[in-house]
């Protein structure tokens, strides 16, 4: 089980993180764009085409491999990328947001909220975890 | 939702409200020694309510199991009992609801223990950080919302009270800047 | 009586750090995320302020039931143990004196230190300086503790060597008064 790519979007489509943990191609230019406004238009289709009210996307795949989403009702978006044997990570996501996004970032006085993050507490834990996964 | 909002706060790390409310009213004693005047210490009290309120909100999304409000109504619901229950151990009522606005009512108030505001601050809004932190919360979920403190024991009212009125449903927009 | 008025209501320890985070945001001004060295100074004095008066009435409130404490070592043992306890969920780590009126208490992992984490860009020092604020409000706290048991003395807060360990010195200028005969 491999992850690729981790990265956090706040509301306003700003990439706040990203981080490759294993990525054999490179990225295109103005890819984080690109990413945002996959998501964006990908959520407003998926709500549109739905049968009944509420439930948005949380993965969807290649062939090659599977992009996890996760957004909080504050409008971060949480994305990662990894190879197909990886299940449902909405719980993953979930504690890399409460545990580590909350306890390392929204908790710590040197952060601003909007800021991009660098913070070595988010970015050493949650490589940590990462390699856990 | 009260047994959302006990849930909740029975997994956070606690601690005494002693603490908490004498550093409030420090606070508000060095604000008026700043600014001279009450309407401008109220003003700088909804300003850093709104600055905690911005980050708050992540804190009660992550540790809060509620999911998405349906109307207004609900979230003055998920507000009073969750909210308030989770960060200050109280849990407020709610009333006056309707599609655009709601009260909150604090039968108690942990900001304000052992407070006697002195005669010539008496319009002091001395909760009105409460105010900012729902405005600053409620912003980050796309509610655009004006709150106000209507009624306040230190008043001499039998509750505390804060109106909430929603002035917007911001809609997410998608802003393409090439 | 209300758990709230009998002094036993608990809120969230978040609670209060957001409303320490946001106390050192309003010290700094506007300019907060540059501030200028007098700016820090002036930061510092409001939020070093607002603890002591805050220790002050805290130690009232935690020796209310309490015998009189026989001298100022008990006194500073009491602010190490007791007191860090009821503020901060532990004890001051370690605790040297010159045994002339100096005392140096060490707090291996403060929490508000422990939190504080800077971006990659900013240089270490100005890290250490915003660090320094956060240490403010607990050195006023022992210096209002000290003060609200008859012991005037002067706090200093240090971060001497890395994030989360911090240093409090207290200078005694006068000690307590002794018991009446």
């Amino acid at each position: 089980m491999v992850v690729h790519t981790m990265q956090i979007f706040d509301r306003q489509g700003q990439p706040l993180y990203y981080r490759e943990f294993n990525r054999p191609l490179a990225a295109s230019k103005d890819e984080h764009k690109l990413m945002y406004g996959f998501l964006f238009s990908l959520k407003k289709l998926v709500a549109s085409l739905s049968p009944k009210k509420g439930g948005g996307f949380y993965a969807c795949s290649t062939s090659a491999y599977k992009l996890h989403y996760f957004e909080t009702a504050s409008g971060l978006r949480f994305v990662m990328t990894t190879d197909l044997a990886m299940a449902d990570m909405r719980d993953v996501l979930r504690y890399i947001y409460s545990n580590f996004y909350v306890e390392c970032l929204v908790k710590n006085p040197l952060w601003r909220p909007g800021e991009p993050i660098t913070c070595p507490n988010f970015t050493k834990s949650l490589e940590r975890y990462v390699a856990t996964l | 939702m009260r047994r959302v909002g006990e849930a909740a706060f029975s997994k956070v790390e606690k601690i005494n409200s002693e603490l908490f409310s004498l550093t409030y009213g420090a606070i508000v004693t060095q604000l008026l020694k700043d600014y001279e005047e009450v309407d401008a210490t109220n003003t700088q009290l909804e300003k850093m309510g709104y600055n905690i309120g911005v980050r708050l909100i992540d804190e009660f999304l992550a540790k809060a199991q509620v999911g998405n409000c349906g109307n207004f109504g609900e979230t003055a619901e998920v507000i009073a009992k969750v909210g308030f229950k989770m960060f200050l151990g109280i849990t407020a009522e709610v009333v006056g609801v309707s599609e655009k606005e709601f009260s909150l009512q604090l039968p108690e108030n942990p900001l304000a223990e052992f407070v006697e505001l002195p005669e010539q601050y008496g319009s002091l809004a001395y909760n009105n950080m409460l105010c900012g932190v729902l405005r600053g919360a409620l912003e980050m979920v796309q509610m655009r919302v004006e709150c106000s403190l209507t009624k306040d024991a230190l008043w001499g009212d039998e509750v505390t009270e804060i109106r909430v009125v929603l002035k917007e449903m911001m809609e997410e927009e998608y802003v393409d800047d090439d | 009586m209300s758990a709230l008025s009998q002094g036993r209501h608990q809120v969230a320890e978040s609670t209060f750090s957001f409303l320490h985070m946001e106390l050192v945001q309003m010290a700094l001004g506007p300019n907060s995320a540059t501030p200028t060295t007098s700016q820090l100074q002036l930061a510092s004095r409001k939020i070093e302020a607002i603890g002591f008066q805050v220790g002050q009435r805290l130690v009232e409130r935690y020796t209310k039931d309490r015998p009189r404490f026989t001298d100022t070592l008990e006194i500073i043992k009491f602010i190490c143990k007791d007191f860090w306890v009821e503020v901060y969920r532990k004890q001051i780590d370690k605790l040297q004196t010159n045994n002339r009126g100096v005392y140096m208490l060490q707090d291996n992992s403060h929490p508000t230190l422990a939190r504080c984490s800077a971006p990659t860009a900013t240089s270490a020092t100005t890290a250490k300086q915003m660090a320094a604020l956060h240490i403010k409000f607990p050195s006023g706290l022992i210096r209002g503790a000290l003060s609200g048991l008859g012991v005037i003395a002067s706090v200093s807060a240090t971060i001497e060597s890395e994030l989360p360990r911090c240093q409090f010195t207290i200078k005694i200028t006068a000690p307590s008064a002794p018991p009446p005969a």
